[in-house]
């Protein structure tokens, strides 16, 4: 902890503040119990800022001190918190982090690349998106207000799949019908898209919670 | 540092779940040609033996439905000035980010040497400031 900080900051209450309000909030922090916007932040500071490639799904005490930070709008020396992090990566085995960054110094130092193998960000992982919200147990209601699935067990998904009655083989009404067709593809995607986020959601969750218990049982 | 770190100790329990080379050494991976890489013997040693078989941390960023949201979260980066860093979609090259980190040097002073294909890299603090546009001001946590 820098002395700077040391008056104004609580673990506590820095830990209210990441998580939800109906959670227990015991000694860890698991990602599960953020609000969106902080597991948004957290998952940025674990993969961008400060990427690692254990301990994902948990908020380290240094985490939730940069989170805080973050939150409260106090100014970190990035520059030298990433300089710090490159120097870690010296370590035996230590995976490398930065790739995409270094291509910059490379290129500001005129390091010849023509002819040497690269890769892209892939397209699928590398974007941190809706699908990687979804993922942390998140879906938008209807006020546009991101709710976890957890806190919204009053609220099953509608599900409104009365069969149609048949059309009417009129000539004029084949617009009409055109339109009916439409309107049933459309209600159709929008039950099987909440249906596979919903899953999607529940798989990522126990990804998570999984990575964790093996964390901390490893096979030994 | 990295005298103290070589227990290992943290990294094992992270690689024995994604592979069998647990407590062996680094499966040595020679480059083509060592000397397109490496100016020395040493250097091309020390790749082979601690970094040809390095991880590389997969590079993310924030897209564009992240800041059309308009979440809180993403205004405190902007505000924090990290958006250029946090946004940068560079590709990038395996075999010489090992490289970099094979003869990367860090001095108390925060600056930058390391050497890539024959060419000396030196980077002081602002350089490394214009390249990741990351503040130098503030506190060092």
């Amino acid at each position: 902890m820098v002395e700077e900080w040391r008056d104004d900051y609580s673990s506590h209450n820095a830990k209210m503040t990441i998580c939800r309000d109906n959670v227990n909030i015991g000694g860890r922090i698991l990602t599960g119990q953020m609000k969106v916007e902080t597991h948004i932040l957290h998952y940025i500071l674990c993969r961008c800022l400060v990427p690692r490639s254990t301990n994902l799904a948990q908020a380290t005490e240094e985490d939730i001190i940069l989170m805080w930070a973050m939150l409260t709008r106090r100014q970190l020396n990035w520059g030298h918190m990433i300089r710090y992090r490159m120097k870690k990566a010296l370590r035996d085995h230590a995976p490398l982090p930065y790739a995409n960054h270094i291509t910059d110094i490379l290129i500001k130092f005129n390091v010849p690349l023509e002819d040497e193998p690269f890769e892209e960000i892939n397209w699928r992982t590398g974007p941190i998106g809706a699908e990687v919200i979804h993922s942390f147990g998140f879906v938008k209601n209807q006020n546009g207000e991101w709710i976890h699935k957890r806190d919204m067990q009053d609220a099953p998904i509608h599900d409104d799949r009365t069969p149609s009655p048949p059309p009417q083989p009129t000539q004029d009404a084949s617009a009409a019908m055109l339109n009916d067709i439409i309107h049933e593809i459309r209600d159709l995607q929008a039950f099987v898209g909440s249906r596979f986020d919903s899953i999607d959601a529940r798989v990522g969750q126990h990804e998570e919670d999984m990575t964790y218990v093996r964390r901390q049982f490893p096979p030994s | 540092m990295a005298e103290s770190s070589r227990k290992r100790k943290t990294q094992v329990g992270a690689r024995r779940r994604r592979g069998p080379a647990v407590n062996e050494p680094e499966e040595i991976i020679a480059p083509s040609q060592p000397q397109r890489l490496f100016s020395s013997v040493t250097q091309y040693e020390r790749y082979t033996s601690k970094f040809s078989a390095r991880d590389i941390l997969e590079p993310k960023y924030p897209d564009d439905f992240i800041a059309e949201q308009n979440f809180e979260c993403y205004d405190i980066l902007h505000n924090l000035g990290l958006l250029p860093f946090l946004t940068n979609r560079q590709c990038y090259y395996p075999e010489l980010v090992r490289v970099f980190y094979s003869n990367l040097q860090i001095t108390e002073e925060g600056v930058i040497l390391s050497e890539v294909k024959h060419v000396k890299i030196r980077m002081d603090i602002d350089m490394f400031y214009r390249i990741t546009q990351l503040g130098t001001q503030g506190v060092c946590f």
